[in-house]
């Protein structure tokens, strides 16, 4: 066998499992015996560091596996107690003064409205009627100005008319 | 209750024998001490039902085997593998190195950290053959038959982890 060995070969040879030819090389190629001992000595140099324990990992990294063990339980209790709060306004009993309205919105909201808007709507509709026109003109004019001064034309300052109601 | 008293004595004592043992394949094999701790605690809970159960057992080779099986289990954790894809650097800093000059000090802590940076980039298998293989003296039939592989595949997975990992010494020098 005059081929020098491959690195497999060197590498069966040292793990037991090397042939006799390949043993009689690496006795007489001297480049063969050389690298036979690099692959030694590495593997000599990586199976003493593998023997230790790994090196330490950062502080960041402990808080990350702490974050990682405790998220998902968080998570979970949160999805938990949220879908249980869904599931409780869902099953809850509906309050007697709501029960006649179940199903029908618009009677609701025809109620709801009545009660907002109640009161003399044609009465409050004259006095708006009444105050519009001679609040615009006062604050139009600039002039001090009564009421019967509006009414007569003669108004020379709007302000005026919005104190004095004579 | 004399038998019982026995399984008690033998366990302790197999735990006394294996546990460095066993701890040290974990820490290999997960490299997070945390998590090494756990599945060794694992095996020995493991080793304490089939102890109880079981006779004539090489509880040696037994305990190897298992823990093989409970860090591949570990690392099938879809937590773990985020994790281990995160964080696969080294702090250097951490390193430990007794009784030499700070250059040295120096020196060594890159060289372990480059190895065992090589390592933890191997697949699973070729940590598992080279572990059984290189470190635990185990032959390649044994190491095929544990691991459910050709004795052909070990020596295949063998050679890319011993040449894997002499590059990264190699890159160092």
């Amino acid at each position: 066998m005059n081929q020098c060995l491959s690195e497999g070969a060197l590498l069966g040879v040292l793990s037991g499992d090397g042939t006799t030819t390949m043993h009689t090389h690496l006795r007489l190629c001297a480049d063969c015996a050389e690298r036979y001992d690099a692959l030694t000595n590495d593997l000599e140099v990586i199976g003493a560091v593998l023997a230790q324990p790994p090196p330490q990992t950062s502080l960041v990294t402990r808080v990350d596996i702490w974050l990682l063990r405790w998220v998902p339980a968080v998570v979970a209790v949160v999805v938990l107690v949220g879908a249980g709060v869904v599931v409780n306004r869902l099953l809850a009993p509906v309050p007697a003064e709501f029960a006649a309205y179940r199903g029908s919105t618009s009677a609701l909201a025809a109620d709801v409205s009545a009660a907002l808007f109640a009161g003399d709507d044609a009465s409050g509709g004259t006095q708006l009627a009444y105050e519009a026109p001679y609040l615009q003109a006062a604050l139009e004019a600039g002039l001090l100005c009564t009421q019967e001064r509006f009414f007569s034309g003669q108004c020379t300052d709007s302000l005026s008319a919005l104190f004095d109601t004579e | 209750m004399n038998q019982v008293a026995d399984d008690s004595s033998d366990y302790d004592e197999l735990y006394r024998t294996h546990h460095a043992h066993v701890l040290r394949l974990c820490r290999l094999l997960l490299s997070d001490p945390h998590e090494a701790d756990d599945v060794s605690q694992e095996v020995f809970l493991k080793l304490l039902r089939e102890h109880r159960a079981a006779h004539d057992v090489a509880w040696g080779r037994w305990l190897t085997t298992v823990t093989v099986n409970a860090c591949r289990d570990r690392r099938r954790s879809g937590w773990w593998k985020w994790w281990r894809e995160r964080h696969g650097n080294f702090d250097e800093a951490e390193l430990r190195w007794m009784g030499m000059t700070p250059e040295d000090a120096v020196s060594s802590a890159e060289t372990a950290n480059h190895i065992w940076t090589a390592f933890r980039a191997l697949s699973v298998r070729q940590q598992e053959v080279f572990a059984l293989r290189q470190l635990e003296g185990w032959s390649t039939d044994e190491v095929a038959a544990t691991l459910g592989l050709s004795a052909g595949t070990v020596k295949r997975h063998l050679y890319r982890a011993v040449h894997h990992l002499r590059s990264a010494i190699r890159g160092q020098r």
